[in-house]
C-alpha cells in the first residue's frame, strides 16, 4: 500500500471537479421501491407458503410491472451476505426460480437450500428474493433476504399504526413526526450467540425507520427506537418542506424494519395550496 | 646674440619636429566587453572588426583590445556564429582610451549547446534540454512537467502528476535530485515541480531496463541534475503567475566559488473555487526553496553544497459553513534534503563521486475531523543516505563503474482514531486499530558494470550487477517487534549496436527490486513480513537519426512483476500479486532547428494484474492503451514564440458494478463485479501557449500566456459514486478551460 499516494487523488475525488451534488436519499424522484413485505417474514425449513407485497412509486404514474424470483446461489466465501450472481443474472435465468408476477403475491416457496449460508448478527440464515420492478425504461433490481424459521418464537412485521405530528402541514415550518407501532411485531426478543462471551443470548429487537418523501427534507435520514446509535434519541424526524413549493400533492413514507426482516409501511398524503 | 641665435634654431628644431610629428595619426587604446542582451553574460570567441579591416577574437571573459587605434570615427562590427550580426560607430578622441560593452543578441533560431556529455548513459534515456523545454505549452514554463509527456508515461487521473510508468504505480518510479532520491517530483495537481526548474541543468528519463547504477523501484528512474550556479556576474529573475510566484538570485562570492538561492510559494487556493463549484472546496498551498554553493578548489575538484525541500499542505473545506456537519481534513506533505556532492576527476580520467545526504520527509500526514469521528495519520522519515561512484576508464574500449547506493530511512508512525463514546465501531476482524512505532527500511546496493565498446565503437555493451541488502526492522519497544534482512541480486544487461550513420539497435533487459513503504509493514494497516517486490525488464528498440537533429525511436518493452503487495483478507497485504506489462513505443524528436523544436510520442500498451496465484488478470488501475502527445513550439522574429500541445489518452479503467435495492436495509447496494470492467471516455486536450520577450541591455521581460484545455473538453477523471443507480452517472471532469498568464523579469 502506498498511502501518500492514495491520500491526493482521494482529496481530489473527494473535492470533484465539477460532480454535482446528489439530491437526499429520502428525496423520491423516479421509479422507486419503497419497501418490500413478507408475510410471514419467514419461512419454515420446509418451505411454505409466504405472501410478498412490493410498496412502489412511480412519479410518472406509468404501469409498474413486478416479477418474483427465488435465488438459489448460495453465497460463496467472498460475499458471505449475497451471491452477486442473484443480482447479475437476468430476469429468469437458471439461476432464479420463478415465483411469479404482480405488485402482491402468494406463493409457495420450496424448502431452501441452507448449506453455505452464513448467519447475520442476529443468527439467522436468509434466502434471496428477488423483485424485477420495471415501469418504462426504468428497472430496478430489488433483494429480500426472507429469514429461515430455525428455532425459537416466530417473527412478526411491525405494525406501524400512525405517525402522529406536532402542528399542520405547511411549507417552510418544520414539523416533528412520530411513528406509533402496535403489536405484536413490538419489543419482540429473539436468541442469538454471543461472539465476545461464547455464549447464547436473547436481545429485544431495535425498530428501525426510514423516511421518504415526494418534496422537503428530513433531520435524519433513518431514526430508530435505540439511543445508541443516533444523535437525537428516539423515532422522531423533524420534516421541512420548502416554502416555495408548488402546489400539488406531497407524498410521505415512514418504513419501519426490525432486525430479522420484517417491515411496515405507513403513508401519507400532504397537499400544498 | 649667440644666445639668441640658438634659441631661435631650437624652436626651428622642435617646429619642424612637431610638424613631422604631427603627420603620423594620433592613436589611442580601444578595449571592451561582449555581453548577451539582457544577460549580462560574456560572450567569448566572437570577432570585433575595426572598419571592415582584421579583427580580435574575445577571449573568456568576452574582452577584446586594440592597443593603438587612430584618432577619429571608426566602425565597429561584431560578428560570431550564433549571435545576431551588430555594427556601430565609434570616436576616439585624443587622449582618451575608449572601453566599451557591447550587447548582442543572440540567433534564437538556432542553438549551440555545449555541455559535457553525460559520463554514463541509459540505453533508453530521453535527455532534455531545460532550455528548450520551458515553453511547451501547458507546463506554465516547469520545464519538469515535460516528463509526462514523454512516451512511455501515462497520464495521472486529474493530472496529478504522478508518474505512471510502463504500467507501473505511481510510487514504483525513483526520482534523483544530483543522485539523491526524493519523494515527490511535483506539488499537489502536478501543478509545478518540487525542485525550479530555472536552477536545472538536465533532465533525463528512463523508463525501464536501466543499469546497475539505480534500483529500489520497479518502474523507471527520473535524474534531475541542479547546474552550476553563474559566475559571470549577479542573476536572477522574478516570476508571478496565477499559480505561484518564484524568485532565483545567484553570482560569484569568490573566483571558485558561487552561490544561487531560490524560493517560490503558491497562491492557487485563492483562484481554485473560481474552477470548482462543488461544496467541498480543496484549498492547496506549497512552497519549494533551494540554496546552492558550488566550489572547485583546483581543476579536478567540485565540491557542492545543495539545500532543498518542498512543502503541500492541502485543506478540505466546505463553502458553506454547516455547524452540524463541522467536517476538516488538512494534509502536510513535504521533504528536505541536504546532499553534498564531491566529484575529483584523476589524472588518467578516472573520476570519484561521493554524495552524503540527509533528510526529513513527512510522506502522509493526516487530519480528519468528520462530524464526530477524528482521524489522525501521521508519518515522517529521518533519510540518511550515501552514493558513491567510480569510473575507471581502463582501456579504451573498456570502462569500468562500481559504487555503492546506501539508503538508510527512520519511520516514525503514528496513526489514531477518536470516536463518540455511543457509535459502536468494531476494531477487530480487519478493522483498523490506532498504532504507533518507528519503522525501520534500510537498504545498502554495492554495485558494479562494465563498459565494453567494440567493434570500432559500434558495439557497446554494459553487463552489471547489484547485490541489495534490506533490512526491515520495528516495533522494538512494542509486542511485536520484528527484524527482517533480505539479500536480493539484480543482473543487468545493455547493449546498443550502431548499424551505420543513421540505425542503431539496442536492448536492455535486468532484474529490479523495490521494499515496501514503512507503512506497509506496520502492524495497524499492514504485514511486518513483507518482502521486496520483483520485475524483470525486458526491452528491445530502434534508433534512426535521419537528420542531425532529428532522432526518431522505437522501443518494445515487456515486465514481468511478481510479489506484488496487495490487500489480504486476514493480515492486511501480503506479497502475493503478479503483474505483466507489455507494450511499444515511439518517439520522433525535433530538436531546435530554424526556430522549430517538439515531439510526437505515442505508446500502446496493456498493463494487467491478479492479486493471487490461478486467479483471473484484470487490467491494470492506471491501464491506457493508447497515449499520445503531439507538441511543438515555434521561435518567432522579434522576441515571439508560440506553441501547441495535444493530447489524446485511454480513458482509466473503472469498476461499474450492478446495482440492487436491498429490501432488508432500504438502501442501495452495489453488488461486486470483475474488477476494472469498464472504462472511462477517452482524455484529450489542446493547450496552447505564447511568449513575448522584450529584451533591453541589461535585463529580459518576458510575459507569456498559456491556456490550457483550450476548446473546454469535458474529460471524465472518475465517477462520483452515489447512493442509488440514477445519480451515479456523473463522471467527474477535470479542469476546463484554464488561461494562465505568467510574467517573468531576468537579469
Amino acid at each position: 500500500m502506498r498511502m501518500h499516494q492514495i491520500i491526493l487523488p482521494s482529496l481530489a475525488l473527494l473535492a470533484g471537479c465539477n460532480g454535482g451534488d446528489f439530491p437526499p436519499v429520502s428525496l423520491v424522484h423516479s421509479l422507486s421501491v419503497l419497501a418490500v413485505v413478507a408475510e410471514p417474514p419467514e419461512v419454515a425449513m420446509a418451505g411454505g407458503d409466504v405472501a410478498l407485497r412490493a410498496e412502489v412509486y412511480d412519479p410518472m404514474a406509468r404501469p409498474v410491472a413486478v416479477k418474483w424470483s427465488l435465488c438459489t446461489l448460495a453465497p460463496d466465501a467472498r460475499n458471505p451476505g449475497l451471491n452477486p450472481d442473484c443480482v447479475v443474472e437476468a430476469p429468469g435465468g437458471a439461476d432464479l426460480l420463478a415465483l411469479g408476477d404482480g405488485a402482491s403475491l402468494a406463493a409457495t416457496l420450496p424448502a431452501p437450500r441452507i448449506a453455505g449460508l452464513v448467519p447475520d448478527g442476529t443468527g439467522g440464515i436468509y434466502v434471496p428474493v428477488r423483485a424485477d420492478v420495471t415501469a418504462g425504461e426504468d428497472h430496478i433490481v430489488a433483494i429480500y433476504r426472507l429469514r429461515v424459521h430455525l428455532f425459537g418464537p416466530p417473527n412478526h412485521n411491525p405494525q406501524l399504526v400512525t405517525v402522529t405530528s406536532d402542528g399542520s402541514f405547511q411549507p417552510g415550518v418544520p414539523i416533528e413526526l412520530r411513528p406509533a407501532l402496535a403489536p405484536p411485531g413490538v419489543g419482540e426478543s429473539y436468541v442469538t450467540f454471543d461472539i465476545g462471551t461464547q455464549m447464547p443470548k436473547t436481545v429485544t429487537e431495535t425498530i428501525t425507520y426510514s423516511w421518504l418523501a415526494t418534496a422537503g427534507t428530513f433531520h435524519d435520514q433513518r431514526t430508530d427506537d435505540s439511543d445508541e446509535t443516533t444523535d437525537v434519541p428516539g423515532p422522531q424526524n423533524t420534516w421541512t418542506v420548502d416554502a416555495n413549493q408548488p402546489p400539488g400533492p406531497v407524498h410521505l413514507w415512514v418504513v419501519a424494519r426490525d432486525e430479522r426482516g420484517g417491515t411496515a409501511l405507513l403513508s401519507t398524503v400532504e397537499e400544498v395550496r | 646674440m649667440v644666445a639668441a641665435v640658438q634659441r631661435l634654431a631650437c624652436a626651428l628644431v622642435l617646429l619642424v619636429v612637431g610638424a613631422a610629428a604631427a603627420q603620423e595619426p594620433a592613436t589611442v587604446p580601444f578595449a571592451g566587453t561582449v555581453k548577451e542582451k539582457g544577460t549580462r553574460v560574456p560572450i567569448p570567441g566572437v570577432d570585433v572588426v575595426l572598419d571592415g579591416g582584421d579583427g580580435v577574437l574575445t577571449d573568456a571573459d568576452g574582452k577584446f583590445a586594440f592597443p593603438r587605434v587612430a584618432v577619429g570615427k571608426h566602425k565597429v562590427s561584431v560578428r560570431g556564429a550564433g549571435w545576431v550580426p551588430a555594427d556601430t560607430d565609434e570616436e576616439l578622441k585624443p587622449g582618451k582610451r575608449l572601453e566599451v560593452t557591447y550587447y548582442v543578441m543572440p540567433a534564437q533560431r538556432y542553438k549551440t549547446v555545449v555541455r559535457s556529455e553525460r559520463l554514463v548513459k541509459q540505453t533508453l534515456e530521453q535527455s532534455l534540454d531545460v532550455d528548450e523545454i520551458k515553453h511547451i505549452p501547458g507546463t506554465q514554463g516547469d520545464a519538469l512537467k515535460s516528463v509526462q509527456t514523454l512516451p512511455g508515461v501515462a497520464r495521472a487521473p486529474f493530472g496529478l502528476g504522478q508518474l505512471i510508468v510502463w504500467g507501473s504505480a505511481p510510487g514504483d518510479t525513483r526520482t534523483y535530485v544530483d543522485g539523491v532520491a526524493v519523494p515527490a517530483l511535483y506539488h499537489f495537481g502536478g501543478l509545478r515541480s518540487t525542485v525550479n526548474s530555472n536552477l536545472v541543468d538536465s533532465l533525463t528519463f528512463t523508463p525501464g531496463g536501466y543499469n546497475a547504477e539505480f534500483g529500489r523501484g520497479l518502474g523507471g528512474v527520473v535524474e534531475v541534475d541542479t547546474r552550476r550556479p553563474k559566475d559571470n556576474g549577479y542573476h536572477g529573475y522574478l516570476a508571478l503567475d496565477l499559480l505561484d510566484g518564484s524568485l532565483l538570485v545567484e553570482g560569484p562570492i569568490t573566483k571558485t566559488l558561487s552561490f544561487a538561492v531560490a524560493a517560490r510559494r503558491s497562491w492557487i487556493d485563492v483562484f481554485l473555487p473560481l474552477f470548482t463549484p462543488n461544496d467541498l472546496q480543496l484549498s492547496p498551498r506549497y512552497w519549494d526553496y533551494q540554496a546552492e554553493l558550488r566550489w572547485r578548489p583546483t581543476s579536478r575538484d567540485d565540491i557542492e553544497l545543495l539545500v532543498f525541500g518542498s512543502d503541500d499542505t492541502v485543506d478540505l473545506l466546505q463553502k458553506t459553513p454547516n455547524p452540524d456537519l463541522a467536517n476538516q481534513f488538512h494534509t502536510d506533505m513535504y521533504f528536505h534534503r541536504l546532499l553534498v556532492r564531491w566529484m575529483h576527476r584523476f589524472e588518467n580520467g578516472t573520476t570519484l563521486t561521493f554524495t552524503p545526504s540527509a533528510g526529513y520527509d513527512s510522506p502522509v500526514q493526516v487530519d480528519g475531523n468528520f462530524g464526530a469521528v477524528k482521524f489522525h495519520l501521521s508519518t515522517h522519515t529521518i533519510a540518511y543516505n550515501l552514493r558513491a561512484a567510480l569510473r575507471i576508464p581502463v582501456e579504451k574500449w573498456l570502462r569500468l563503474d562500481v559504487g555503492l547506493d546506501f539508503e538508510g530511512n527512520a519511520d516514525p508512525f503514528d496513526l489514531s482514531f477518536e470516536f463518540p463514546a455511543n457509535l459502536r465501531v468494531p476494531l477487530a476482524g480487519g478493522g483498523i486499530a490506532p498504532d504507533g512505532t518507528t519503522l525501520f527500511i534500510v537498504g545498502a546496493a554495492p554495485w558494479a558494470q562494465a563498459t565494453f565498446t567494440l567493434l570500432d565503437k559500434r558495439l557497446t555493451i554494459t553487463p552489471g550487477i547489484r547485490a541489495q541488502l534490506y533490512h526491515f526492522a520495528g516495533y522494538y519497544t512494542g509486542d511485536h517487534p520484528f527484524q527482517n534482512e533480505y539479500w536480493v541480486f539484480e543482473p543487468r544487461l545493455q547493449a546498443r549496436y550502431q548499424i551505420n550513420k543513421y540505425v542503431a539497435v539496442k536492448a536492455a533487459l535486468g532484474v529490479y527490486h523495490q521494499p515496501p513503504d514503512a507503512q506497509s509493514l506496520s502492524h495497524s494497516v499492514g504485514n511486518s513480513n513483507l518482502v521486496p517486490e520483483t520485475a524483470f525488464h525486458y526491452v528491445l528498440g530502434v534508433d534512426v537519426d535521419p537528420t542531425p537533429t532529428t532522432h526518431v525511436e522505437v522501443v518494445g518493452f515487456y515486465k514481468d512483476m511478481r510479489g506484488l503487495i496487495v490487500n489480504a483478507p486476514t493480515v492486511h497485504l501480503d506479497n502475493e500479486g503478479e503483474g505483466r506489462v507489455y507494450g511499444g513505443e515511439l518517439l520522433v524528436r525535433q530538436h531546435l532547428w530554424r526556430g522549430l523544436f517538439g515531439w510526437l510520442s505515442y505508446t500502446i500498451s496493456r498493463a494487467e494484474r491478479r492479486d493471487h496465484t490461478g486467479e483471473d488478470w484484470h487490467v491494470f488501475q492506471f491501464d491506457q492503451t493508447h497515449i499520445l502527445s503531439v507538441l511543438a513550439s515555434y521561435q518567432l522574429p522579434r522576441g515571439f514564440q508560440v506553441g501547441a500541445r495535444f493530447r489524446y489518452v485511454t480513458g482509466n479503467p473503472t469498476t461499474m458494478n450492478p446495482w440492487y435495492w436491498d429490501a432488508n436495509s432500504g438502501n442501495y447496494q452495489m453488488a461486486p463485479a470483475v474488477l476494472y470492467n469498464a472504462r472511462l471516455d477517452a482524455f484529450q486536450q489542446l493547450d496552447i501557449r505564447f511568449d513575448k520577450t522584450f529584451t533591453y541591455r541589461w535585463w529580459k521581460f518576458s510575459i507569456y500566456l498559456d491556456v490550457q484545455n483550450v476548446y473546454n473538453h469535458a474529460n471524465p477523471e472518475a465517477v462520483q459514486f452515489a447512493s442509488r443507480p440514477e445519480d451515479v452517472q456523473k463522471p467527474i471532469a477535470g479542469l476546463p478551460i484554464l488561461p494562465v498568464v505568467g510574467v517573468q523579469g531576468e537579469f
